[in-house]
C-alpha cells in the first residue's frame, strides 16, 4: 500500500499542497482530479521525486520513501509517465527503451541486435505497432506517449503513476490504455491517474480523490461520485452548462479552401463563415493539425487554393499568414508561441506592439498596462500579477494567456490546434466562453480537438478526416459524438448516404 | 546490401568522403605519386588534432564546449618535456596525470556547480595558459630518441602512427558504442528528458569533460614526444582546430548527434586543406585564416540545411 501522510508543498508564495493524506491500495486505480493548480501534479511529482516536499511523509510498503530523483524513485519500483514528455526524440525507440539497461559485451559495447530485438518484443508484448529503430522525434505524439508508457509498465514498477497521460492519446488508444491497465491491476499494482477527461476517470478509476488549491477535499469510490458532484468539489461551484449557448453564424464566407494538397493533405477542400465555429474530428494524426498549419504557412503545401475575405492568399511565412489576420494557438504550447521566463504582460502585447498607439515611437507603458490587466481579469488567469514569469503559471492559465496574446490582435481567422489538451475542466469552460465570444466578434474559428464532446459542444460544422481527406462533413444537427466517431473509424451513420 | 545501407546511414560517410576526395586532389598535385611514407607522415602530423578533437567531440556531444583543450595539450607537451630527464614512466604519468585534472576540474565546474562551459572553459584555458609558461619558459626539454623513433616510426607493416591514428577512431568508436556513449547522445538531445529517464546527467556530462582532458593530455604528449620537445604555446594553435575538427566531422554544435570516426576524418581534412596551402604556394601563417573561414562555412552551410528542412517539411 502507498500511503501519503500530511505532505505539505509551498512553492514561493504558493501553497501548492495542503496536508495532504490518502492511501492509494494494490490492484486499485486512483484517480486525482481538480483543476489546473490545485496540486495533484505537485503530489505526483513528489512521489516521483522530481519535487521534494517541505513536510509529511509518504510510505511505500509500510518503508518511508524518500526520494529526491526520478532514478531513487525508479530503484523503489515508482515510475511515472508525465504530460511532458521524458522520450529523448534524437534517439531510436530501442535506444529510449533500453537506456538504462540495455544488454552489454562483455567489453561493455551495446549489443546492437539484442537490445532492437529485445525492443521488438516488447513493443509487440504491449501490442504497440511501431518499429524499434524508428528515431522517436519523427513518431505522432500519441505514439510518443504509447511507448512511455509502456517504457514504464515493461520496468515492472511496484507503483504507476500517470500524469495526463491520456492527453495526447485518440479514442483508440485510450481503449489501448484501459486493457493495459487492467492488466496491471489484475498484477496487484498501485496505479495513480491523473486526467481531465471525465469518462475516463470512470473508465479507469476505482477510487477518486478531488482536490482543491492544494487540499484534498474528498475521496470516494468512483461509482459512487456523479460527474456533477466532482465538478462542484473541484471548482466550488456547479458545472452549470459546461459550453456556452451559441450565435449564429453569419452569412458572409470568410474562408474558402480547395483541393489543399500536401504530403499529408489530399485535396482538402470547405468553406468557413465569419462567426462560425468548424471543428475538425477524426482519429489522432489525420492530417488536422497539417491542415491548420498549412492555412498558417507552417506546413508546405502542393496544391490547391486559399481565398480568405474575397482574396486569394498563399503566405509563404507565418508572419505573412497573420498580416493576413490568422491566428494559429498550436498544440505543444511550450515549444511554440510563449517565452516562458518572460512576463505575462510581456508575452501578451509583444504580437501587438506595432498597433499600440506609440507618439514618437514609444509605447505608453500605462496603455499597454491597461490592457493587460484588463485581459487578466477578464480570462480569470490566476497569477501574482502581471510581472509573474509565464513559466510560473499553471498549463491552463499559459493557455489563457497564449490564446489573449492573439485574440488581441483581432484576427479574422483563428486556428486552435488543440488548446484544451491537459486543461482542467474549470479552465476548459473558460476558454470556451472566450472562443465563442470571439465567434460571436465575427472571428471564423477552426478548432481540433481529440475531445470529441469539446466538438460537439463548441462546433457548427464539423469535418472528420481520414488520412488527410474529408470524410464527412456535419452540419448543426448532425453533430453527434457518435456520427463523429463513426465517420472517424471508417462506418458511415445511419442514414447517411455511402 | 546490408553494407551499402549501413554506409548509407553511417554518419561518418559524409566525412569520409570529403577527405578522400580532398586526398585525392593532393595525390593529383603530387603527380600520382602518395608513398606510405607520406601517409605516415600525415598520420603523424594529424595525430595530436584528432585525440584533442576527439576529446571535444565528446564535450560538444552533450551540448557543451571546451576552449581550454589546447592549453591542455602545452601542459602535457611541457611536463613531459621537464620530467623526462627523470625517466619516462614519470614524465608520461605527470603529462596524463595533469590532463585528468584538468579535465575534472572543467567537468566539476560545468556538470556539477552548472556554470556557462564557454566561461569555465575560457577561464581554464588562461590558466593553463599560464600553468605551461611556468612549467617550460620556452619551446625545448629533452624527450629521448628512441621514443621518438618508436612513435613515429615505419616499423613492421603498418606504420606506428597510422596505427595509432586507427586506434583513436576505434577508441571513439568503442565509447559510444557502450551505455555511456548512449547517454552523452541522450544528454546532448534533451538532458531534462535523460535525467526524468533515470540517466545521471551531472556523472555523464563530467565523463565527458574529463575524457576530453585525458584524450588532450595524450595528444600534447604525441605532439611533444613527435617533434622531441615540449612548447608552452603549441595547444595554442589547437584551440580553434579541435572545434573545427568536430564541426567538419558532421557533428552539430547543439550537441546530441555525430560520429567519432567522423571526427577524425574531420581532423584528416583539415590537415589536407593545410598541405593544398603548400600547393598553392600561400604561407602557413594563412593557416589560421583559412581554419576560421572553414570553422563559419561548415557552421553556416549546417544552419542553411536546417534552414531548408524546415522550410520543406517532410
Amino acid at each position: 500500500m502507498l500511503r501519503v501522510q500530511d505532505l505539505d508543498k509551498w512553492f514561493g508564495a504558493t501553497h501548492a499542497v495542503r496536508d495532504v493524506s490518502f492511501d492509494a491500495l494494490p490492484a486499485s486505480v486512483l484517480g486525482l482530479v481538480g483543476e489546473n493548480g490545485a496540486g495533484k501534479s505537485t503530489v505526483i511529482k513528489m512521489l516521483a521525486g522530481v519535487v521534494t516536499p517541505d513536510s509529511g511523509q509518504m510510505l511505500l510498503d509500510g518503508a518511508a520513501l524518500r526520494v529526491a530523483s526520478p532514478r531513487e524513485a525508479l530503484a523503489r519500483g515508482v515510475d511515472s509517465v508525465f504530460q511532458e514528455l521524458a522520450l529523448i526524440d534524437n534517439l531510436t525507440v530501442a535506444e529510449n527503451l533500453l537506456l538504462l539497461d540495455a544488454p552489454q559485451r562483455p567489453w561493455r559495447s551495446i549489443r546492437r541486435r539484442a537490445a532492437r530485438q529485445a525492443a521488438t518484443e516488447i513493443l509487440s508484448r504491449y501490442e504497440l505497432e511501431i518499429r524499434s529503430d524508428d528515431r522517436v522525434g519523427d513518431l505522432p505524439l500519441g505514439r510518443r506517449q504509447m511507448l512511455e508508457i509502456v517504457r514504464a509498465v515493461h520496468r515492472d514498477p511496484r507503483v504507476l503513476l500517470l500524469d495526463e497521460a491520456t492527453s495526447a492519446l485518440g479514442e483508440g488508444e485510450v481503449r489501448w490504455l484501459v486493457r493495459l491497465v487492467q492488466r496491471l491491476r489484475a498484477q496487484g499494482k498501485i496505479v495513480l491517474f491523473i486526467s481531465h477527461r471525465w469518462e475516463e476517470i470512470t473508465t479507469f478509476c476505482d477510487r477518486v480523490a478531488v482536490m482543491r488549491n492544494g487540499a484534498l477535499v474528498h475521496i470516494a469510490e468512483a461509482a459512487a461520485l456523479p460527474q456533477e458532484q466532482a465538478v462542484e468539489l473541484m471548482t466550488g461551484h456547479g458545472l452549470g452548462d459546461a459550453y456556452p449557448s451559441r450565435a449564429a453564424p453569419r452569412r458572409e464566407t470568410l474562408l474558402s479552401v480547395e483541393g489543399l494538397r500536401s504530403a499529408v493533405l489530399r485535396g482538402v477542400s470547405f468553406s468557413l463563415a465569419a462567426g462560425e465555429v468548424l471543428g475538425l474530428g477524426g482519429l489522432v494524426g489525420q492530417g488536422q493539425s497539417e491542415l491548420m498549419r498549412a492555412l498558417f504557412a507552417a506546413h508546405r503545401l502542393d496544391g490547391g487554393r486559399i481565398v480568405l475575405r474575397g482574396q486569394a492568399m498563399r503566405p509563404h511565412r507565418p508572419d505573412q499568414a497573420i498580416a493576413a489576420g490568422i491566428a494559429y494557438v498550436p498544440q505543444e504550447r511550450k515549444a511554440e508561441g510563449l517565452f516562458l521566463d518572460k512576463s505575462i504582460g510581456f508575452n501578451m502585447t509583444y504580437a501587438l506592439l506595432d498597433r499600440l498607439p506609440a507618439p514618437a515611437g514609444l509605447i505608453r507603458r500605462g496603455h499597454e498596462r491597461g490592457i493587460v490587466a484588463d485581459a487578466i481579469a477578464r480570462l480569470r488567469i490566476r497569477t501574482a500579477g502581471p510581472g509573474a514569469p509565464v513559466r510560473s503559471l499553471s498549463g491552463g492559465n499559459q493557455q489563457k494567456v497564449l490564446l489573449q496574446k492573439w485574440l488581441l490582435t483581432r484576427p479574422a481567422l483563428l486556428l486552435l490546434d488543440d488548446v484544451t489538451r491537459g486543461v482542467d475542466i474549470g479552465t476548459k469552460q473558460e476558454i470556451y466562453a472566450i472562443i465563442r465570444e470571439a465567434a460571436a466578434a465575427g472571428t471564423g474559428i477552426i478548432l481540433y480537438s481529440t475531445d470529441t464532446t469539446e466538438l460537439v459542444g463548441l462546433a457548427d460544422t464539423v469535418l472528420v478526416l481520414v488520412e488527410g481527406s474529408i470524410r464527412r462533413q456535419l452540419h448543426g444537427a448532425e453533430v453527434t459524438a457518435a456520427a463523429i466517431v463513426d465517420a472517424a473509424i471508417g462506418r458511415e451513420a445511419e442514414g447517411a448516404p455511402g | 546490401m546490408r553494407l551499402v545501407e549501413a554506409i548509407r546511414r553511417s554518419e561518418a560517410t559524409g566525412p569520409t568522403a570529403m577527405f578522400l576526395v580532398l586526398l585525392a586532389v593532393v595525390i593529383a598535385l603530387k603527380g600520382g605519386r602518395y608513398s606510405l611514407f607520406d601517409a605516415q607522415n600525415l598520420a603523424a602530423n594529424v595525430l595530436p588534432l584528432a585525440l584533442v578533437g576527439l576529446g571535444q567531440y565528446f564535450v560538444i556531444l552533450v551540448r557543451g564546449i571546451d576552449l581550454s583543450l589546447g592549453p591542455v595539450m602545452s601542459v602535457s607537451s611541457c611536463l613531459a618535456a621537464v620530467l623526462f630527464p627523470y625517466g619516462a614512466v614519470p614524465a608520461i604519468a605527470a603529462a596524463i596525470a595533469g590532463g585528468v585534472a584538468a579535465g575534472i576540474g572543467n567537468g566539476l565546474l560545468v556538470a556539477w556547480l552548472d556554470l556557462s562551459p564557454v566561461i569555465v572553459t575560457l577561464a581554464t584555458m588562461s590558466v593553463w595558459q599560464g600553468v605551461s609558461l611556468v612549467v617550460l619558459a620556452t619551446p625545448g626539454g629533452t624527450i629521448p630518441a628512441g621514443l621518438q623513433m618508436a612513435l613515429t616510426a615505419a616499423t613492421v607493416v603498418v606504420p606506428v602512427p597510422i596505427l595509432l591514428l586507427i586506434a583513436t577512431a576505434l577508441f571513439g568508436a568503442w565509447v559510444m558504442s557502450t551505455r555511456l556513449g548512449l547517454h552523452l547522445r541522450a544528454i546532448g538531445g534533451d538532458a531534462g528528458a535523460a535525467e526524468a529517464s533515470g540517466v545521471r546527467v551531472r556523472r555523464q556530462r563530467f565523463a565527458a569533460y574529463a575524457l576530453a582532458g585525458t584524450l588532450a593530455a595524450l595528444g600534447g604528449l604525441y605532439s611533444a614526444i613527435a617533434t622531441s620537445a615540449g612548447s608552452p604555446i603549441i595547444g595554442d594553435s589547437y584551440i580553434l582546430p579541435s572545434i573545427a575538427a568536430v564541426v567538419l566531422g558532421g557533428v552539430p554544435l547543439i550537441g546530441g548527434r555525430g560520429s567519432p570516426v567522423g571526427v577524425v576524418m574531420g581532423a584528416l581534412t583539415l590537415n589536407i586543406i593545410g598541405s593544398l596551402l603548400y600547393f598553392a604556394n600561400l604561407s602557413d601563417f594563412y593557416q589560421s585564416l583559412i581554419n576560421g573561414v572553414i570553422l563559419i562555412a561548415v557552421v553556416a552551410a549546417a544552419a542553411l540545411r536546417s534552414w531548408v528542412w524546415r522550410a520543406v517539411p517532410a
